[in-house]
């Protein structure tokens, strides 16, 4: 069975993963906290790319979007996640929904210009609107999180209680993802990705499902900007920049698309090579770009793919 | 007699190529339909206006007297209208299984269930195990699609579109391309889909059509020139023209 070996190279991924998360921390805590939060914008954007098939080329503005509004409301109202997560991923999903509405009417590169147009719209909009995104400078003082209900409250002041707190949030995103993409909506969604004509010859109504991953996607996506707004205590313009789009169309590349492991790995390389490479030379951006062709040219499917054809000639 | 489809008097051009000109048909309740005619006759754009991939330039399509026309694929297929195509149009990078399963979740009703395993719906799973049977695709079940033989892609291809339950069931040429002893095992197989299913196929192959269809519909540059039981078409003489005349 195909299955078998698809879950031994989960579960090896998942073993790596725990190993790293149990030893990294002591090492360098900030970086894997950034790792984790672009593993959970790079699943997100994976959900659509990888297994339903639309490539975004603005997937950043669900992240900014996330970020900025999360940093309105903890610098001027509350930082209290029980009151800023539902806000700010109910404004993500609503603004996935009119974004999914238009752009998904399209497909192939029409969708990847319009999903880019819209995310450069927003950067637009962030660098302009100075009272509340703080322009070009962007919003300085971000607290870190805390919860709180009635008189109990927990803060996340501290590097180490925020490194918890996003790896909680990592692996329930990767726990919902990995039941998402299982579970009958999931093979509803890779069945669009191989073939979507078909889908709708049998009964399926494509572009409803298509908007509800795309809703998804951004959810998550908005879910890790969140989290970087926090970790940062700042959040600028370059949040929703099509560089950061970019870079997380890469994560999902060299990781392995239609996985969820290999774009977490495919994070873990883009964000730790550069602060490895940059140690030794200044051109740590030459060395990503080789990096990147190596990958394109040699492994298209990612790094992922050298997992599963050792699994494949082993068993 | 009552009838299950009806076609009215529908147009279809490609800019000046005319290439469904007016054309009526009125299928019967579990009736197996035969249409024929030589290549560019426009039977492959009849079936794209029935299955609603092309919308008609004119007229009307009936479902059981509601009219359907202009509604999109998806609206089509569920109400019960499945399709195959002339070239396989499989998922290629799933297994035969799963191309099975996508057909029968959505009649199940379970496509959106998000949390769930698909593999935990048994009996979602069985039936695909048990249409796998039935087409002699058992085997191969596990490898994808891709690595079938071309005839064992054929046939999944009809599987795909009955795993749906439809009422209505287009065959565009099922055994195009086929060996002849896969030609025998389709014909069979279509042979023993159920009496109130209605069928309408596309066949350049005489004797298959004249061995499965109880009526015939013969298209000639988008016309129906002739329509009857099998044995009347054999001696109709403008049927024979017309085959005669392009070969």
């Amino acid at each position: 069975m195909p299955r078998a070996w698809l879950n031994t190279g989960t579960y090896r991924g998942v073993a790596l993963l725990l190993f790293l998360l149990l030893v990294f921390p002591l090492v360098i805590l900030s970086l894997l906290i950034e790792v984790l939060i672009f593993g959970i914008f790079a699943m997100s954007l994976d959900l659509l790319m990888g297994y339903t098939g639309p490539v975004s080329f603005g997937h950043a503005a669900f992240f900014g979007l996330g970020a900025y509004l999360v940093g309105f409301i903890s610098k001027n109202y509350s930082s209290n996640l029980l009151i800023t997560l539902p806000l700010v991923l109910a404004s993500v999903t609503a603004v996935a929904w009119l974004v999914g509405f238009f752009a998904l009417r399209t497909s192939g590169i029409y969708f990847l210009m319009i999903t880019l147009a819209f995310a450069q719209m927003l950067f637009g909009l962030a660098i302009k609107w100075t009272p509340v995104t703080g322009g070009s400078d962007g919003l300085a003082g971000v607290p870190r999180p805390m919860i709180g209900l009635g008189d109990l409250a927990w803060s996340f002041g501290t590097n180490f209680r925020f490194y918890y707190l996003v790896l909680v949030a990592f692996l329930l995103s990767w726990w919902l993802l990995q039941r998402l993409v299982s579970s009958p909506f999931g093979h509803t969604l890779r069945g669009i990705k191989e073939n979507e004509e078909r889908m709708a010859a049998l009964g399926y109504d494509t572009r409803r499902f298509k908007t509800t991953a795309f809703i998804l996607a951004g959810v998550f996506a908005g879910l890790a900007g969140v989290l970087f707004s926090h970790f940062n205590f700042h959040v600028g313009p370059e949040v929703l920049y099509w560089t950061m789009s970019g870079q997380v169309l890469i994560m999902v590349i060299i990781g392995g698309a239609g996985t969820l492991t290999g774009p977490v790995l495919g994070a873990a390389l883009v964000r730790l090579l550069p602060s490895y490479v940059s140690s030794y030379t200044d051109r740590w951006q030459t060395i990503m770009g080789l990096v990147f062709m190596a990958f394109v040219l040699f492994a298209r499917e990612g790094i992922i793919s050298l997992w599963r054809k050792r699994d494949r000639m082993t068993g | 007699m009552s009838t299950i489809l009806a076609v009215e008097n529908i147009f279809r051009n490609f800019g000046g190529l005319m290439a469904v000109n007016g054309v009526s048909l009125s299928v019967a309740p579990g009736e197996r339909r035969g249409i024929i005619g030589p290549n560019g006759a426009g039977k492959t754009t009849l079936f794209n206006l029935i299955s609603g991939w092309l919308p008609p330039s004119q007229g009307r399509i009936l479902l059981e007297g509601e009219d359907v026309t202009g509604l999109p694929p998806f609206r089509l297929a569920r109400k019960g209208v499945a399709r195959t195509f002339q070239r396989n149009n499989l998922f290629l990078g799933l297994t035969v299984f799963e191309n099975v399963r996508l057909a029968i979740q959505h009649g199940a009703g379970i496509s959106n269930r998000p949390l769930t395993p698909v593999r935990a719906f048994h009996e979602v799973n069985r039936e695909a195990e048990a249409l796998l049977q039935r087409f002699g695709l058992a085997d191969p079940a596990t490898r994808p699609a891709r690595s079938l033989s071309y005839g064992e892609q054929r046939q999944l291809e009809v599987a795909i579109a009955v795993a749906t339950q439809p009422r209505i069931l287009l065959l565009d040429e099922p055994t195009a391309g086929m060996s002849p002893a896969e030609t025998a095992q389709m014909v069979a197989l279509i042979g023993q889909m159920p009496p109130n299913l209605t069928l309408l196929i596309i066949e350049h192959d005489m004797d298959v059509v004249f061995s499965l269809a109880d009526r015939i519909t013969v298209l000639h540059y988008g016309e129906v020139i002739a329509e009857g039981a099998p044995e009347e078409i054999k001696g109709d003489v403008r049927v024979q023209e017309v085959y005669l005349g392009e070969g």
